[in-house]
């Protein structure tokens, strides 16, 4: 266990365990580091901590300010990222971030090998690996953003990121879908240039689109969510354009 | 399995044998009689068993034990000095921030650790940090209200 | 004259305060007793189906079982039902489960782990029924008998105009009808007739103590431990249930965290007594947060309100066609539903009426009592519709209820009894507050105003209530009402210590046990502060009389010339210590004095409900919110509501109780919702049930309590615990109508609903010519 939010959780509903092993006499777990521009972040790293970093708060101001009000700070002083990662719940917060942000998962096997998984592909983590660090790429990050104050009708993480082909934008949706999902649009102007033809409006429509459709439960509908969602997108969009680039774009 | 734990609870210091999946709330009330932490939802989602470990606030019903050895514990028992109460309890008494009581101690002690942290918060601040605790009585304006004044009182400079 | 006018004092410190900031009172969950054992509960995973069979043997053979108990042991006793009015809950499932978390099977065992252990180790066989999770399933043509055979009990008695009856017909628990005036007769003259249908939700009351029970029982005697609000109605029970004499059944009420009426009436307490008697060890049921939303629920509801209206506005008649939600079994099925039939016309003035409303057996949580009941369904769709018809006819909606309403004086209905509070006074005064027509309107900002109502008291209530005065004139309070968090013991305690003349640090309630506490008739429609304050006041008035005639005898002359003050004898300009005197006739242990009140509510067969309502309880109410027309999400920026104390006793406790159901019922209007997807709630746990936060308060938000004397408790008092939770919902779906143009008809007032009748309404504009 990390914070041992779900792990206790499951306890109280029933589920046996033998062994625990309590993660938090490990070191490094709890380090950020900047690394060039790139942003590691150790497993055993609270969202507390990570929402008052200097590191984030430079590099993503918005992130950190979302991050700053994640649950509740009971919950933010004790759960990690790592346990929010391996949780593997669609509703969990950490994960749509780190896709959008293309982030790579480093973790070791039981066999004690080292191995490295783009966010996205974090499903491909078995319950006995553990992860060991988080690196959220920075170089080329315009900006990066969480939108989690409608959830769980929905929840998402929306970035900019600059590459050879020039800026995709990538979406990244949790709460309010069966499973996480990510969706890449490349810009053909920047994001920030307001003489740019492509409204907020026609981007969010465009992230929106392939997105498999959202779940109808006793919540919310599919067709609300769908269209909550491209509302709030071109809102974070307009917001993001607002306040300029993360860096000298 | 029992473990040896060595933990200071309200400045006292005791060592205990445990078993190793006892809820930290279970050691307080079952084994210390410290009654006043509040097990209510049993979930780590109401905040009626809030306490301090190491000064920051936690749910004692989702702590093991076994986390909190060599830890410095502090409940609401551990706030009135000779009969006097705390500022912070003082406040809630002024502000008829309780009802039912069921959720003050958790509250108390959270102001506690939100005071010691920021000794002059904002009410954003103060809105923020006592979202972790539920009060399903008193519609929080009163709680609220305390907060401000133990913060004024406490804040005042010798 | 109601009573002895008193001077306005300070708020004083409440008695049980300073017990609740240092976490030292004792409550229920904190109780043991040496050698006590634990209960845990098997509850039915399906939410209709035949018990095939029970196969608890493993369970029994697990080491530290000491016990298990099924539907078969149950049925052996006298009565195994339970039930307000009508009956039908068994202590544990007999050959059926009516719904999921239905109680199947329990054990007892050394200790919890052991006994939850026991629970996997129970094997149940069902034969699965259809299940009927809807108002509308359970009605339906072929849908089976929850019930197959009639239940114990009665229907609760009526009187004039009304009719109550008993499991009329299938999967309908109870109907209530009242009628009064010639309804087609005015349906047929109207020059309006609208037609509307509302939906209420379903929540849980999430009290924050758990269920808790302990029991110790023997061959001849029954003592429980209870955080039951209900001490004499749980003794009436338990006594009809093992056909112990009352006096040998003994109950002990603590301080109670939380209730809002989930721990009101029976509940799982017959089972813990059963269980006690079985291993004749204590034993201790403590119910998860988990286990109480499948315990107790308010009642959902759907209210059809055919409202006929002259062309200029004045209401004319109105018909109900209430259906609530009941539930798997009865519980307080019966008196919500009279309540919810008898407050749907609200506080107006009608020709002719005519409701009936039914209690729904179905497959889900049972409906119960919660703050409020019948009020907040009844205020909820009447006062939605005030504002709908004021619109349709072009009319200010405060202009509307102000022409219609009735006036302090004027019966309420028919041999009823008057309104006790000026209702438009009140009403202006919240639509002042939230600066109704004070400025032009922005876009998708709008103002909803809505005067809840319930009557106070209850239907034939009674409180006894006994004082005890040391010679140093310390008051020892004694009276069953239970301190759920309303602060009863300080304003009962208010009452004697102004008649005395003694400072509230001189003040005690007294520790609720049955045998010693004198009785009453449950701690529950808000009726303490009126009821129970009366019998204090005649007790505190009796031990003045008494001392008064000591100290007359002592001195030799005329008690018409005495004063009781400050705790000594005024004689003219003479002043004489009473303790002393009374210690130099008593000698050095002193003596106390005894004073005793019995109030009671008295039937009455012209009235509609069979007793005239005590006293009536407004709830007004005003929202201002922005609606954001591409999301639907209504932003409530200020919301302000007001209820009348008649004379607060303690004005922090009466703003802290409305504020308190103010909230509760704003998170009923917007999200909070006990909600059913299937078989079984989908949210019935702590994490995911939604319940205010201090994140959730509205931007602004102001109570106001009004003393307008009328009320028939001491100096005019009357209570107020429940009037929060009545307006709150009508006044924000006005509010959002007066936004956007957009009717929610149903709670919660979603962001998705509100865009559905935002689409809706455009859609009608496109279509009118």
């Amino acid at each position: 266990m990390g914070g041992g939010i779900d792990l206790m959780a499951a306890l109280k509903t029933g589920r046996r365990l033998d062994d625990v092993i309590h993660l938090g006499a490990l070191p490094n777990r709890t380090c950020i580091n900047e690394c060039g521009d790139d942003i590691v972040v150790g497993a055993g790293v609270t969202h507390d901590a990570l929402a008052r970093s200097a590191v984030l708060r430079r590099a993503y101001p918005r992130l950190a300010e979302s991050w700053a009000k994640l649950a509740n700070n009971r919950i933010r002083i004790k759960g990690t990222i790592a346990g929010n990662l391996m949780a593997g719940n669609a509703s969990y917060d950490f994960l749509i971030v780190a896709i959008a942000a293309d982030a790579q998962i480093e973790f070791m096997t039981s066999r004690l090998s080292a191995g490295s998984v783009a966010a996205a592909r974090r499903a491909e983590l078995g319950p006995a690996d553990l992860i060991t660090r988080i690196t959220l790429p920075g170089s080329g990050c315009l900006a990066l953003v969480v939108q989690l104050e409608w959830k769980p009708i929905v929840a998402f993480a929306l970035s900019f990121r600059r590459g050879q082909d020039g800026v995709v934008a990538r979406l990244a949706v949790g709460a309010g879908f069966a499973s996480v999902a990510l969706s890449q649009v490349g810009l053909k102007h920047s994001v920030f240039d307001s003489s740019s033809p492509e409204t907020a409006s026609d981007l969010a429509e465009a992230l929106c689109a392939p997105l498999p459709p959202p779940l109808t439960d006793w919540r919310a509908g599919s067709d609300y969510r769908r269209n909550l969602l491209k509302v709030l997108v071109r809102r974070e969009i307009e917001q993001i354009r607002l306040t300029g680039p993360n860096h000298a774009d | 399995m029992q473990i040896e734990l060595a933990v200071t609870v309200n400045g006292q210091q005791k060592r205990l044998s445990v078993a190793t999946n006892r809820t930290v709330a279970d050691l307080l009330r079952e084994d210390l009689n410290l009654t006043g932490c509040r097990v209510a939802c049993d979930g780590e989602v109401c905040g009626s068993c809030t306490i301090l470990i190491d000064g920051l606030p936690a749910a004692a019903c989702a702590t093991f034990a076994f986390e909190v050895d060599g830890s410095f514990l502090e409940t609401i028992e551990g706030l009135a000095e000779n009969d006097v109460l705390h500022a912070i309890q003082q406040a809630f008494l002024e502000t008829n921030a309780f009802q039912c009581g069921f959720c003050t101690s958790g509250f108390i002690m959270s102001v506690k650790a939100l005071l010691t942290v920021d000794p002059a918060p904002t009410d954003d601040t103060i809105r923020e940090w006592l979202k972790s605790n539920i009060c399903r009585c008193t519609g929080y304006q009163t709680i609220l209200d305390a907060t401000r004044l133990a913060a004024r009182r406490i804040g005042i400079p010798a | 004259m109601k009573a002895i006018p008193k001077p306005k004092r300070v708020a004083p410190e409440r008695i049980d305060g300073r017990q609740k900031v240092l976490g030292a009172v004792r409550f229920t969950t904190d109780f043991s007793l040496p050698g006590m054992v634990h209960a845990k509960i098997l509850r039915s995973p399906v939410p209709h189906a035949r018990i095939k069979s029970i196969d608890a043997s493993r369970a029994r053979s697990l080491r530290g079982v000491l016990a298990v108990v099924t539907g078969a042991d149950i049925a052996t006793m006298p009565d195994p039902f339970y039930g307000v009015g009508i009956r039908d809950q068994p202590v544990l499932a007999i050959d059926k489960v009516r719904y999921v978390g239905d109680m199947v099977a329990a054990v007892v065992a050394e200790d919890e782990a052991t006994a939850f252990r026991a629970l996997e180790l129970i094997d149940v066989e069902y034969a699965e029924l259809p299940a009927l999770m809807t108002i509308a399933d359970a009605l339906s043509e072929g849908a089976p008998d929850i019930f197959e055979k009639p239940s114990s009990g009665v229907s609760l008695p009526v009187g004039a105009g009304a009719q109550s009856l008993k499991e009329p017909s299938r999967n309908v628990l109870y109907e209530f009808r009242y009628a009064r005036g010639d309804i087609e007769g005015a349906m047929r003259q109207a020059d309006h007739v609208f037609t509307d249908t509302f939906t209420f939700s379903r929540i849980h009351h999430y009290h924050l103590e758990p269920y808790v029970n302990v029991a110790r029982a023997d061959a001849e005697s029954i003592e429980i431990w209870s955080c039951n609000q209900d001490p004499f109605i749980l003794r009436n029970d338990l006594s009809r249930m093992f056909g112990f004499p009352l006096h040998n059944v003994r109950i002990h009420t603590a301080m109670i965290g939380g209730g809002f009426g989930a721990k009101s009436y029976c509940k799982m307490e017959p089972l813990v007594v059963f269980l006690a008697r079985q291993v004749r060890r204590p034993v201790r049921l403590c119910l998860t947060m988990d286990e109480a939303f499948l315990t107790l629920s308010k009642h959902a509801a759907i209210l059809t309100l055919k409202t006929a209206v002259t062309a200029k506005g004045r209401l004319i008649a109105r018909e109900a066609d209430i259906k609530l939600d009941g539930g798997a079994y009865s519980d307080a099925s019966v008196s919500t539903t009279i309540k919810t039939g008898y407050r749907i016309t609200g506080p107006y003035k009608w020709d002719a009426v005519s409701t009936a409303a039914s209690a729904v057996r179905t497959n889900t949580v049972p409906g119960g009592s919660f703050r409020g009941f019948g009020g907040t369904q009844a205020s909820f769709a009447s006062e939605s519709q005030m504002d709908m018809i004021a619109r349709r006819l072009g009319l200010d909606p405060l202009e509307f209820r102000c022409t219609n309403m009735l006036a302090p004086g004027e019966p309420y209905a028919p041999g009823d009894s008057a309104l006790d509070s000026d209702f438009e006074a009140g009403l202006s005064k919240a639509a002042h507050l939230i600066g109704y027509g004070a400025s032009p309107k922005k876009r998708g900002r709008g103002i909803g105003l809505s005067v809840g109502l319930k009557d106070g008291g209850g239907t034939g209530n009674q409180a006894l209530a006994e004082i005890k005065v040391s010679d140093a004139g310390e008051i020892m309070v004694r009276a069953a009402a239970v301190e759920v968090g309303q602060g009863v013991g300080t304003v009962l305690g208010t009452i004697a210590a102004e008649i005395l003349d003694r400072p509230m640090t001189a003040v005690r309630y007294g520790e609720i046990d049955t045998d010693h506490t004198p009785l009453d008739t449950g701690t529950h429609v808000s009726f303490a502060t009126a009821v129970t304050g009366r019998a204090i006041e005649q007790a505190a008035i009796d031990v003045r009389n008494q001392i008064l005639d000591f100290a007359a005898e002592r001195l030799g002359c005329d008690r018409a010339e005495l004063l009781l003050s400050g705790w000594k004898i005024l004689r003219g300009n003479q002043s004489f210590p009473l303790q002393k005197m009374l210690r130099e006739y008593y000698g050095p242990v002193g003596t106390e004095f005894i004073g005793r009140g019995r109030m009671k509510i008295l039937y009455d067969a012209a009235a509609p409900l069979g007793s005239q309502n005590y006293f009536w309880m407004p709830c007004w109410s005003a929202a201002e919110v922005d609606v954001d027309e591409a999301t639907g999400k209504v932003t409530v920026l200020k919301l302000v509501v007001g209820a009348d104390a008649g004379r607060a006793l303690n004005l922090p406790a009466c703003h802290g109780q409305l504020e308190g159901a103010a909230l509760q019922a704003f998170g009923q209007s917007l999200f909070e919702e006990l909600a059913y997807d299937g078989p079984a709630p989908v949210n019935a746990d702590p994490m995911t049930y939604r319940v205010p936060l201090v994140t959730d308060l509205p931007g602004e938000f102001e109570s106001f309590i009004e003393e307008q004397g009328m009320g028939p408790g001491p100096g005019g008092a009357k209570g107020l615990g429940e009037a929060g939770m009545l307006g709150i919902a009508a006044a924000i779906a006005n509010a959002v109508e007066d936004a956007v143009g957009a009717r929610v008809l149903q709670l919660p007032i979603t962001p998705e609903r509100v865009l559905a009748a935002l689409r809706a309404r455009q859609g009608d504009a496109q279509a009118a010519p």
